[in-house]
């Protein structure tokens, strides 16, 4: 029966089934041949699997980036960035890196990152004689670090259906996020160094300072949301509320670049975009109730504790898998099918949980940006309007970073458990 | 007639979402400004994210952008993969049957059960995906019967 229920669910998925019916689909065979369980329980676990107040945090989060986006508010990241680092060989490839990773304290979505930053980067970089194709690979791989550090739509996923503290996950993201925009500027630095990619100078001290002043309301927006998770004041649900309302705010009366019905079409359409993704969490519900049910997980653990019983080689299995089945698979949806097959695991060898989000969020983010399945990718394509190939040679050095990174969040655990134990405690 | 239940849907889903968000605003207002913490506010808002899901899950397939992974069939002529598009799209239909019947089964039998903060009947969320799965039914007859108006975007997983 195990077969059936996987089984059924690979075969849907590569017929092209919407990856929320492959798994209904592949619940229901299961359920009808098996028998004994009744089949209201397909509305119920899918029904139960949204009504969840942890995972209210993602159409939240999603709407702070749309509105940032709509609101001019990028605009003014970028120009702060500009004034920090835009003098460094290869000046706007590393303002692109810093606008993402300071954006990416505020939005939680590495596709709204990577279309916001996009639109305003892309442009800008071609008018200082960077080649189309060089931009949009890295604005995609800088957007992959709008995940890692917080807040983050996969952290509230993977703490929405552990039940791990989100604020734990967010925190753990904070040092792995800087690192991956560190390496990341140290790629671009060697690509300008060798295609001889210069400088943008130094902004003189009054127009830096002046960029700075304007960039001032948009930094409270990581104070607000951070502070408040993590002062212990508000959830993270209930942050990413208050974000939103900032962001109104702003966008609305204070650089008046959003009107009443640019805001209703942002409305609709994180609406509809959210319903794809907590579509799928509904019925990840039901299918990884019945995987749990037929002992898959522990089947799952024994299958890898035969190969091997040390953390360490479980990690480099995982990471091996992971970077995989993120090439062949959508993001969210290896997210909400794996994690509760592989908690069993992470627990068993005493992973830390937290430890392990973190590094699943980062292979899934490697996975964004590989072929044929990844969605930053096919955004950047089409909004470069270059070709899938030139991307991905271009993305090269950029993975490279990436996977830098990983190996050393996976063997160092204190690169990103420091961090939530300082704060929280054990 | 379709334009108008699309646009429908569209205001539907915005003045949730709006609403949602002040909600949760205002219950953050009331818990530290005015020290008086309101308790459904949490069940209202979740049950709110219930609708927003299935109902929302309608305009997925009006665009045909819900999330597919097409690494395989991309590699088939045009013409299998339409078939195989049809045979996809019957079997969705009769997935959500299923759920339209045992959805109101489960709207119906836990009609009686209360949130308990609320003091509303549970059915209220229950029904969400009964109704929600109406939709989407609505949703994939009437983009398979007028494929352009669903405009020309390609679903990329």
């Amino acid at each position: 029966m195990v077969l059936v229920l996987v089984g059924t669910l690979l075969l849907l998925l590569a017929l092209e089934f919407p990856v929320a019916f492959a798994m209904t689909g592949a619940s229901a065979v299961y359920i009808l041949l098996q028998g004994d369980i009744p089949l209201v329980v397909m509305a119920q676990r899918v029904t139960v699997g949204v009504d969840s107040f942890v995972l209210l945090a993602i159409p939240f989060f999603f709407l702070a980036g749309e509105l940032m986006n709509q609101g001019g508010i990028t605009q003014r990241l970028m120009n702060l960035a500009q004034a920090l680092v835009g003098g460094i060989r290869g000046g706007l490839g590393h303002v692109t890196v810093v606008t993402n990773m300071i954006m990416a304290g505020m939005s939680g979505s590495s596709v709204a990152d990577a279309t916001g930053t996009g639109a305003v980067l892309i442009p800008a970089m071609e008018r200082a004689g960077y080649p189309r194709v060089f931009s949009a690979a890295l604005v995609g791989a800088a957007s992959t670090i709008g995940p890692v550090i917080p807040p983050s739509i996969p952290f509230v996923i993977y703490g929405g259906i552990t039940g791990i503290s989100v604020g734990r996950l967010f925190l753990g993201g904070v040092v792995p996020g800087l690192l991956m925009g560190l390496f990341m500027m140290a790629a671009v630095y060697v690509v300008a160094q060798r295609r001889g990619y210069r400088a943008e100078g130094w902004l003189t001290l009054p127009e830096a300072l002046r960029s700075i002043w304007r960039a001032i309301p948009v930094m409270l927006f990581p104070v607000i949301i951070l502070g408040g998770i993590f002062g212990g004041i508000v959830t993270p649900t209930e942050a990413a509320v208050i974000a939103v309302v900032y962001a109104v705010f702003l966008a609305l009366l204070v650089y008046r670049e959003l009107t009443p019905r640019r805001l209703l079409r942002v409305l609709t359409t994180v609406a509809a975009n959210t319903a794809k993704i907590t579509f799928i969490i509904a019925s990840a519900s039901l299918y990884g109730w019945l995987l749990a049910r037929e002992g898959v997980p522990q089947l799952f653990t024994n299958l890898f504790l035969s190969i091997s019983r040390e953390p360490w080689a479980i990690l480099l299995m995982l990471n091996v898998l992971l970077v995989l089945l993120g090439c062949l698979m959508e993001t969210t949806a290896l997210l909400v099918i794996l994690t509760p097959v592989l908690m069993d695991l992470i627990t068993q060898v005493g992973i830390d949980p937290v430890h392990f989000g973190v590094v699943f969020t980062l292979n899934l983010m490697i996975g964004l940006l590989t072929p044929p399945v990844g969605m930053t990718l096919y955004v950047m394509v089409s909004l470069a309007e270059v070709s899938v190939g030139e991307f991905t040679r271009e993305c090269a050095i950029f993975m490279l970073a990436l996977l830098v990174v990983l190996i050393l969040i996976t063997y160092i655990p204190g690169l990103v458990t420091f961090l939530p134990e300082m704060v929280m405690g054990r | 007639m379709q334009k108008l239940l699309d646009h429908a849907i569209g205001w539907i889903l915005a003045a949730n979402l709006g609403f949602m968000t002040s909600l949760v605003f205002v219950s953050v207002l009331f818990r530290y400004v005015l020290n008086r913490p309101l308790a459904w506010t949490e069940e209202l808002a979740s049950l709110l994210f219930a609708w927003l899901t299935f109902v929302g899950a309608y305009v997925g397939f009006r665009t045909r952008s819900h999330i597919r992974i097409d690494t395989l069939t991309i590699l088939l002529p045009p013409s299998v993969r339409r078939t195989i598009r049809a045979c996809v799209d019957l079997c969705v239909l009769a997935l959500l049957a299923i759920f339209v019947w045992q959805g109101f089964t489960l709207t119906v039998t836990t009609w009686s059960l209360e949130f308990p903060a609320m003091e509303i009947s549970r059915g209220y969320l229950y029904a969400s995906l009964p109704i929600g799965a109406c939709l989407m039914v609505l949703g994939i007859l009437l983009t398979r019967r007028d494929p352009d108006a669903a405009g020309q975007k390609q679903d990329r997983a």
